[in-house]
């Protein structure tokens, strides 16, 4: 039998406004209006029912039971009468078309208006949307209180400033007049700002327009966003900031570029760090003041995973402070320890929010820290995702705070030594302007970056359903990042222009002019901005208070330092046996002298250290490439942070009459990536913390928060893509590379689609292998509180060698979304953390056999690692029972695990 | 006389713009100890620091029967004025010793340093004055007026019969020279205090800030910034305790000081200062958790709970208390040897401050939130049970 086509003939066409879900006091009334225009009412702009905006919308927060967003067409089958009639299979049929309209779906972010080809669609602010109550109470108050009783999260997203911020209006431009003359930047050399430099000691990074594009992170951002942002900035020829969700390893290429920024989660790999252009520590955002960030776990997909190296579809936690900070003090350790990492060569840079309290004192401590670059995060900062108090309460005047800056670093005598970023809200050119002439060398922006790819600042980043693809990952590919990049960067150029304008009207001729400069008058009633530009003059010179001889020594570079110290390393080296080196650290080595000169001999060959008599010297091993390092005695803070490869073993040591116990202070061995870090002894505070992959073993326990924001191991990807060298591109062949890589994935998305693309990654996924903590505990006393809070993945054994009675604290796991800990003894249900239960027994043969292996491997690392009499002891206890009864020995594990998860992923040999 | 560059009240004190708090490094020792290795141990911490480091020592005043002062006044001009407001209280300064070398005055920009040999009025003349005869606290609350009404010319930065104070907005090893600290290494010291300091906050005054904070018998180190400073210092205005620096750390040392003289014991000062988790309530025995909530629902007492970072050492007459806070967002180390004990804010300088004193010791870290306490004795030092209290009677 022949089959025939099926023909639809529209009979009628009809547009339906969707009725409220619920009628009374909880009848949403939305935000916007929209409305569809029909040929009747405005013949030539009437709907011709072609679907384009049931495509384009994405909105379906409210009813996510719906075909469509805002649109969605419905076809109905009738006969000649219009009665519904069951659709056949062929044939002609006859339907109405009808169009709904959802409006409470609708954002007003004007997709459908900008793709409709009839200009038939209107949408416009609803009157009604605040409906109750009046202006003395405040309509929105109550508007959100019933949302609130609606049970409502109130998270938003992008700006939410109730007032507008000011910087607009009530200025004069000055302009020199006569005693000066202004100058002509189009036909002349004037008030060029294409000439600065980020950086002001040894990194300095060239920087072609002082305008940045700052810190928005790739999982907030769809890929082809970020793509169109990094190839913007590598044309314009600025550093790109990659934010805290690291970058893609397609955008390796461009790595020389790119500063990444170090969040309070540490997402990332972290290796092959030396490819990058900088370090960037995040310290606040203005948009989120004081509180931390959390990703769903839908939103963390495989390729985020991937990049993050945090367990797929799990939510994520970036914890509200920096654990490795906690004061001022502890910057100049952060420094120092990225510094032995990446050396002078690299920015160092800092992001602090502008506090309304404090705030000369953190730039100033920040600078003395040595960081090479702050960024101030005020005004109205944007993000992703905040709590409405933190959106509708917006920081101070970004303008004012880079004044405060600029004024306490001078004062101070530092500011030739920092460079100065502002960023906050600022939207154009004249806004940037004012940024600069108050005192900051740069400008970022962050959210203006999206303009020129369709952002309306439609408040929904957060809701996953970014129409324009900005930032849904999912509708990246509505964005050609190449078009975009264009258009970032002639929209870049255009507010170059204007402030070189600007600038040349004043007189002036290049950036270092303009910087704090502070010449136009403001006459508005803003007193931030009356502080900084309305009180007239400003003397040229603040009273300075020059380094001290010690703070200057502080600041000074490495390769100054190690000139100092060449006759040092070189009787150091003398000792150099083969492959090997001894170092005797005699208690009182500095902790720079000793990495320098391990430095040293890692390059001339030497695979393998040991050291002697170590007391706490801090960031051993810390950008050493080695194979394997022994320490005797007491490693410092931060030792072996950011390791690869290596395999670290301590031991207790005497000196003279002292014995050193082999133990480590805190924060050692944060974010890396060994094969193994054996410590003979106990550990302080954040033991293994961001660390990512390798093996952690500790004879006995730890202070608080060990195994913080462990994560699920590396893969392969970044290990592949480390072996990579793209030094020798030019710029231009970088944006190529980078283009071919997008070609490929893009093809790949349109022939498969989103969800198929992400599952490529999800081999790679499963073949990392986690890291793992295991701990025998003292005889005295167990871990400390907080093990493995926010963990990401991997997994903490609690031997408990000695049979305590309490093996671990309280806040146990808190936050813990993946991976588990194995605790061998009693935990108390009041012990958990938040999110996460108790299981009462390990039955898993797999994890049974894990659990095995481990225990076992733990046995043969410190049976001879020499430690006292009263550990050893009950080490041989334990050994030989579980030599005898390992069955035994594993009944007695409990293991906590987050509360919605079951099966635990387990490294198998 | 001394022709030193005078420095501005908002260096010294930083007038109306105070004081900044601090982060810093923290050491202290007690027993059968030595001064100058302990302060090269000390010295692996300066890189916690930077503006400010002081010393302790405690013992190189006794056996004698006055009060000694260490006064640093910020401009000559006013110092006979001062010491005629002492006199006017009927307060004698039987001498007066410059504590610091002419020379060092034109190498440092510094206040003038100055000792006193100090003796108290008849106890007709307290009766009169202050309606009390006891004299520690005639000085005692003399020092607290004076430092707090002329806190922009002068500081008396140590007023005990027992243990003397140094401190300079400089590092430690400008402390040390400038106050030719080594001469003391001769003498037997039965503890000793080293705090070097990093101004972390809004505030100007460089001279208020250094610690070890001293009060005749109370002296304090301590290393954090209480996000508590207000409730803290709420509380002791209202048991009528006056601070005189101002600052979180001088409340804590003021809160430790008035519970161990009030006699509360060493665990319960360590449930005031450091709460625990509401979890940890539950597996206390039901008698403990009744004292517990008696005395963390105290009007008064419940506000003395350090929240934030903090660890900090108190010298209370001879009892040594060391506390951190219940996050343990500072590090806190301890190490015992046979006849001494060390205790710091890294297990570095402890294990180098004994290896220098040539001598043995075990380290351990004290969990967050736990209090150890010590008590000196004729240079000999025990550890005291957290059951210990000061007893009525003997103070």
């Amino acid at each position: 039998m022949a089959t025939r086509e099926k023909v639809k003939i529209i009979r009628q066409t009809r547009i339906v406004y969707d009725p409220p879900k619920e009628l009374g006091l909880y009848n949403y009334s939305p935000k916007f209006r929209v409305v569809v225009t029909s040929e009747e009412e405005e013949p030539g702009h009437g709907c011709v029912f072609c679907g384009t905006c049931v495509r384009e919308c994405t909105h379906n927060l409210r009813h996510p039971e719906l075909p469509g967003g805002v649109f969605w067409m419905e076809e109905i089958p009738v006969d000649e009468k219009g009665n519904r009639i069951e659709e056949p299979d062929s044939g002609v049929v006859l339907v109405d078309k009808i169009l709904h309209i959802v409006e409470e779906e609708c954002c007003n972010c004007k997709r459908c208006v900008k793709y409709c080809p009839q200009r038939s669609i209107k949408v416009f602010k609803n009157p009604d949307h605040f409906d109750i109550g009046n202006e003395v109470t405040n309509s929105e108050v109550i508007d959100l209180n019933l949302a609130r009783s609606r049970g409502e999260r109130l998270i938003g997203s992008a700006h939410r400033g109730t007032v507008r911020t000011g910087m607009r209006d009530y200025w004069m431009i000055d302009a020199a007049e006569i005693l000066s003359p202004q100058r002509d930047h189009r036909f002349e050399f004037a008030g060029r700002l294409r000439t600065a430099t980020l950086g002001k000691r040894v990194a300095r990074y060239p920087v072609k327009i002082p305008i940045f594009d700052c810190n928005m992170s790739y999982g907030s951002n769809a890929h082809e966003t970020v793509l169109a942002r990094l190839i913007a900035s590598i044309e314009l020829g600025r550093p790109f900031f990659s934010g805290e969700g690291y970058i893609h390893p397609d955008m390796m290429p461009a790595a020389r570029h790119i500063i990444l920024q170090f969040g309070s989660g540490g997402f990332g790999p972290w290796v092959d760090l030396e490819k990058f252009a900088g370090f960037s520590m995040k310290y606040g955002q203005d948009a989120k003041k004081g509180k931390g960030g959390h990703l769903p776990g839908v939103k963390n997909d495989l390729e985020i995973a991937l990049i993050r190296c945090v367990e797929a579809l799990r939510p994520l936690t970036s914890p509200n402070p920096q654990h490795l900070q906690y004061s001022i003090e502890e910057l100049p350790m952060r420094v120092e320890t990225l510094r032995a990492l990446l050396g002078d060569e690299k920015l160092i840079g800092a992001d602090a929010y502008g506090t309304a309290w404090n705030f000369p004192e953190i730039v100033v401590a920040l600078a003395r820290a040595g960081f090479d670059y702050i960024t101030i995060k005020a005004g109205d900062g944007s993000t992703g995702a905040a709590h409405l108090t933190d959106l509708k309460n917006r920081g101070l005047n970004v303008v004012y705070l880079a004044h405060i800056a600029d004024l306490a670093l001078r004062e101070a005598g530092l500011r030739d030594r920092v460079s100065l970023i502002a960023e906050g809200g600022v939207k154009d050119g004249f806004e940037a302007m004012l940024v600069l002439l108050a005192g900051a060398d740069f400008v970022g922006i962050g959210m203006a970056q999206f303009i020129p790819l369709g952002c309306t600042l439609c408040e929904r980043c957060h809701t996953d359903q970014c129409a324009w693809g900005i930032t849904t990952r999912r509708y990246g590919h509505r964005i050609d990042p190449f078009v975009g990049a264009k258009r970032i960067v002639e929209m870049n150029r255009a507010w170059l222009t204007e402030m070189e304008g600007l600038a040349a009207g004043l007189g002036m001729s290049t950036h270092q002019d303009v910087v704090g400069a502070r010449r136009f008058r403001y006459h508005g009633p803003d007193p931030l901005l009356y502080e900084t530009f309305g009180k007239g003059e400003i003397s040229g010179q603040v009273e300075k208070s020059p380094l001290s001889r010690a703070q200057a020594f502080y600041l000074a570079p490495l390769s100054e330092k190690r000139e100092e110290l060449k006759g040092f390393i070189e009787r150091v080296l003398e000792n150099v046996c083969g492959d090997e080196l001894h170092i005797d650290v005699d208690v009182e080595l500095g902790s720079l002298p000793l990495n320098l000169a391990m430095k040293e001999a890692a390059e001339r060959g030497v695979r393998k250290f040991h050291l002697h008599r170590v007391c706490g010297q801090r960031y051993i091993g810390v950008g050493v490439k080695a194979e394997e390092i022994h320490v005797h005695g007491l490693s410092g803070n931060n030792s072996f942070a950011f390791t690869r490869g290596v395999r670290v073993f301590t031991y207790p040591d005497r000196a003279g009459k002292t014995l050193i116990p082999g133990d480590a202070q805190v924060a050692v061995a944060n974010t890396s990536n060994p094969k193994e870090i054996n410590i003979a002894g106990r550990v302080n505070d954040l033991f293994a913390s961001y660390a990512v992959s390798g093996r952690f073993r500790v004879a006995k326990g730890g202070g608080v928060r060990n195994l913080l924001l462990f994560k699920a191991g590396l893969p392969e990807v970044w290990v592949r893509e480390c072996e990579k060298d793209y030094s020798r591109l030019s710029d231009e062949e970088v944006v190529e590379e980078l283009l071919r890589r997008y070609q490929e994935r893009k093809a790949f998305l349109e022939e498969h689609g989103f969800d198929k693309y992400i599952e490529r990654y999800r081999k790679d996924l499963e073949e990392r292998v986690p890291p793992v903590g295991i701990f025998g505990l003292g005889p005295d006393r167990g871990m400390g509180d907080y093990f493995m809070e926010y963990a990401q993945g991997g997994i903490g054994i609690l031997l408990n060698i000695f049979d305590l009675e309490s093996p671990v604290g309280y806040y146990l796991c808190s936050g813990l979304s993946a991976g588990c800990a194995y605790i061998r003894g009693k935990v108390r249900e009041e012990q958990l953390g938040i999110g996460v239960k108790l299981v009462r027994e390990v039955r898993d043969s797999n994890e049974r056999k894990f659990l095995e292996k481990e225990i076992a491997d733990f046995i043969r690392v410190f049976e001879k690692a020499g430690m006292d009499e009263e550990y050893m002891r009950g080490f041989d206890r334990f050994a030989e029972r579980f030599a005898a009864k390992p069955e035994e020995i594993l009944d007695e594990f409990v293991k906590v695990v987050p509360l919605d998860l079951e099966t635990v992923r387990v490294p198998i040999a | 006389m001394v022709t030193a560059r005078e420095i501005s009240v908002e260096a010294f004190s930083g007038g109306e713009r105070g004081i900044p708090g601090g982060a810093c490094g923290l050491l202290a020792a007690a027993g059968n100890i030595e001064l100058l290795p302990l302060i090269s141990s000390a010295g692996c911490l300066q890189y916690r620091a930077r503006t400010g480091a002081g010393v302790t020592l405690k013992g190189i005043y006794r056996d004698q029967p006055f009060y000694i002062f260490h006064v640093m006044f910020r401009t000559e001009g006013k110092r006979k004025e001062l010491e005629a407001w002492f006199t006017s209280y009927g307060i004698h300064l039987l001498e007066r010793e410059e504590m610091v070398k002419r020379k060092f005055y034109y190498e440092y920009d510094m206040p003038r340093m100055v000792k006193y040999t100090v003796s108290p009025p008849s106890r007709e003349e307290m009766l009169e004055i202050a309606k009390h005869d006891d004299p520690d606290r005639y000085v005692t609350e003399r020092v607290m007026e004076f430092n707090s009404r002329f806190r922009d010319d002068a500081r008396i930065f140590s007023s005990s019969r027992d243990s003397g104070t140094f401190l300079t907005a400089f590092e430690l090893a400008d402390t040390i020279k400038i106050f030719e600290i080594e001469k003391y290494s001769s003498e037997s010291i039965d503890a000793l205090q080293v705090h070097v300091r990093w101004p972390t906050s809004a505030g100007r005054g460089l001279w208020w800030g250094p610690q070890p904070i001293a009060l005749f018998n109370i002296s304090g180190i301590h290393n954090g910034h209480l996000s508590s400073d207000r409730a803290n210092a709420r509380a002791l205005e209202q048991l009528g305790i006056r601070m005189q620096v101002g600052t979180d750390s001088e409340a804590i040392f003021l809160e430790v000081a008035h519970l161990v003289q009030e006699g509360y014991s060493l665990q319960e000062i360590e449930w005031i200062m450091a709460q625990k988790f509401p979890e940890e309530l539950l597996s206390m025995d039901e008698e403990e958790r009744k004292r517990y909530e008696e005395l963390t629902r105290h009007p008064i007492y419940s506000q003395f709970k350090m929240s934030g970072p903090s660890t900090a050492i108190v010298l209370v007459d001879d009892i040594l208390v060391g506390i951190t806070d219940r996050d343990h967002l500072r590090p806190f180390a301890v190490g015992e040897g046979e006849d001494f004990v060390i205790l710091a804010s890294e297990e570095r300088a402890v294990i180098s401050g004994a290896y220098y004193m040539g001598k043995d010791v075990s380290l351990f870290t004290p969990e967050a939130g736990k209090v150890v306490g010590y008590r000196i004795k004729e240079g000999v030092v025990e550890r005291l049970p957290l059951s210990w209290r000061r007893g009525y009677g003997h103070p």
